[in-house]
């Protein structure tokens, strides 16, 4: 029956900015390619995601979330004869791209598009991928995958652009590469994620913590032994260590310093997941604190750069908690502590509250 | 002017409550009838009839001319109106995609030609009436399913750089009113 087309752009500008309106984001990227008319007029419509993510392993993930779905540039880089480690990101060719879409709350893909390349470079996927998904303040999440180091850093920053979150979805990128993202990203870096062995190289886990982002998450391979020094060399606001043994005697003197504001004054969260079962009373012994009840449900709310993702497909800017202990600062500043001992391990938050 | 009607005159639901019945001519003079409660579906034609000052006396002795809509459209428009006469308002957009199944007796309605479908988006257009135009806007829409970028240039007409700067040429060498 549907045997002529239908000429979008014939129609009254109601009608076809209708059209765009409710089509999913991923048909609006592909059509998007076809003219420079098509893509302008897609960019004006200003579909923003919520959430977009450049992924750097063995080959480049563009992921971009909305509300009801997501969509997905998988850049297959060819294979070069040169074989030396830290080559130019930008002077791979792209073999091809696949574009997926996904539904809300389904892992199948619900459409797949294979492009051959017209002669692309990363970065230009990259710069249409932003313009299409309006995120001209660049990614949300950098992510370094397994595959990263043979890119040299500085050429990964230089094809990404800007970024809020620094992640490392595992650790065997080695404590060299590891050094040299550091050394390239730190001064604009907000927000830190590694999985990493403390030990490997304590002078990089060490520079790591003593960094100042907004929010530093570090999921540690082995149990990191966090000492009094360690806690009040942290200068993140928000500081997530997976994987810690801390002694109920450091984090009590941490506690008593927080009062007499002689430690950590920008910190705003902590959160600490003890491998040793540790006593609240002898955390807070000598500390004046409130108990509240434990049915009173609390939701904290992090200031501005803060959020956290995790497999979430939108920004979190708050957390959720019950009770908890609370304890105040002799500027007046009001801080909660909070032991949770339900799961694997003991979890100590502490909430500075704005 | 005596209008003799080439296709029947659409029936409508007599409406105990609301008996005001319209007539509308359409392009290729077609004769319908229409309700007020479904004609108020078209902001074209409800300011018409009210700047008219037709009332439930006089409205069908006063038929309104709709000069841009044929007669297959404006059936399938009577039609439409006439289904979702009693719909309820619905909510202002979002700027996210917008929810909602299109209902099965509307697909039908609308499983035309593209051809047909693009005239119909035109008439809607001119007869204001949002609801078919998100209707049909949507089955537009979702013609992209399943589709490479190459198979929705050809779906959606839609030029390549070359096409439209050559387009915008002629449009910038052809000559102007006074011309």
């Amino acid at each position: 029956m549907n045997t002529k087309p239908i000429p979008l752009f014939a129609l009254p500008y109601l009608a076809y900015a209708k059209v765009f309106h409710y089509m999913d984001p991923y048909h609006q990227i592909s059509i998007s390619l076809l003219s420079k008319r098509a893509k302008a007029f897609v960019k004006f419509m200003n579909n923003k995601a919520e959430l977009s993510t450049c992924q750097i392993g063995t080959d480049i993930t563009l992921i971009a979330n909305w509300a009801n779905s997501s969509a997905i540039f998988r850049i297959y880089l060819l294979p070069t004869e040169d074989r030396s480690f830290l080559k130019n990101l930008n002077d791979f060719e792209v073999e091809h791209v696949d574009f997926q879409r996904f539904e809300r709350g389904n892992f199948e893909v619900a459409e797949l598009q294979k492009w051959k390349n017209v002669g692309w470079g990363v970065k230009d996927y990259i710069n249409h991928f932003n313009d299409m998904v309006n995120k001209t303040d660049g990614f949300d999440i950098l992510r370094f995958c397994d595959g990263a180091f043979r890119y040299e850093a500085k050429s990964v920053r230089d094809t990404v652009g800007k970024f809020q979150q620094l992640t490392f979805i595992d650790g065997r990128q080695g404590n060299f590469f590891l050094r040299k993202v550091l050394d390239t990203f730190l001064p604009v870096t907000k927000q830190y994620i590694a999985l990493q062995n403390p030990y490997e190289s304590l002078e990089v886990f060490a520079k790591v913590l003593s960094q100042q982002f907004d929010s530093l998450v570090v999921n540690t391979i082995e149990s990191f032994r966090c000492t009094l020094t360690d806690l009040l060399g942290m200068k993140s606001r928000s500081v997530v260590i997976n994987w810690s043994e801390l002694k109920e005697m450091d984090l009590n003197q941490f506690f008593k310093l927080w009062i007499e504001n002689q430690a950590s004054k920008d910190l705003e969260y902590l959160m600490l997941s003890n491998s040793i079962q540790l006593t609240m009373e002898r955390i807070l012994e000598g500390i004046n604190y409130q108990q509240s009840g434990s049915e009173e449900q609390r939701t904290f709310i992090h200031s501005k750069h803060v959020f956290s993702m995790g497999q979430t497909r939108a920004k979190v800017n708050y957390k959720k908690f019950r009770g908890g202990l609370d304890i105040r600062r002799c500027d007046g500043k009001l801080g909660t502590v909070h032991f949770d001992n339900t799961g694997f391990r003991q979890t100590i938050q502490f909430f500075v509250w704005n | 002017m005596s209008v003799e009607p080439e296709v029947p005159i659409v029936q409508v639901e007599e409406v105990r409550e609301n008996p005001v019945l319209y007539k509308i001519i359409s392009s290729d003079n077609h004769v319908f009838t229409i309700s007020e409660h479904a004609v108020k579906l078209s902001k074209t034609l409800w300011d018409l009839i009210t700047n008219l000052g037709l009332t439930a006396e006089n409205a069908l002795d006063n038929p309104i001319p709709v000069e841009n809509v044929n007669g297959k459209n404006m059936e399938t428009i009577v039609q439409f109106c006439e289904r979702h006469k009693y719909d309820e308002e619905e909510p202002e957009y979002t700027n996210y995609i917008r929810e909602f199944v299109l209902p099965e007796w509307d697909r039908q309605l609308l499983s035309i030609d593209n051809e047909e479908l693009f005239q119909l988006i035109l008439a809607t257009n001119y007869l204001d009436i949002q609801k078919l135009m998100d209707y049909c806007c949507r089955v537009i829409g979702d013609m992209a399913k399943d589709k490479t970028p190459e198979e929705l240039r050809i779906i959606y007409g839609i030029p390549t750089d070359a096409e439209d700067d050559a387009l915008e040429r002629s449009a910038s060498d052809s000559p102007g009113p006074s011309g």
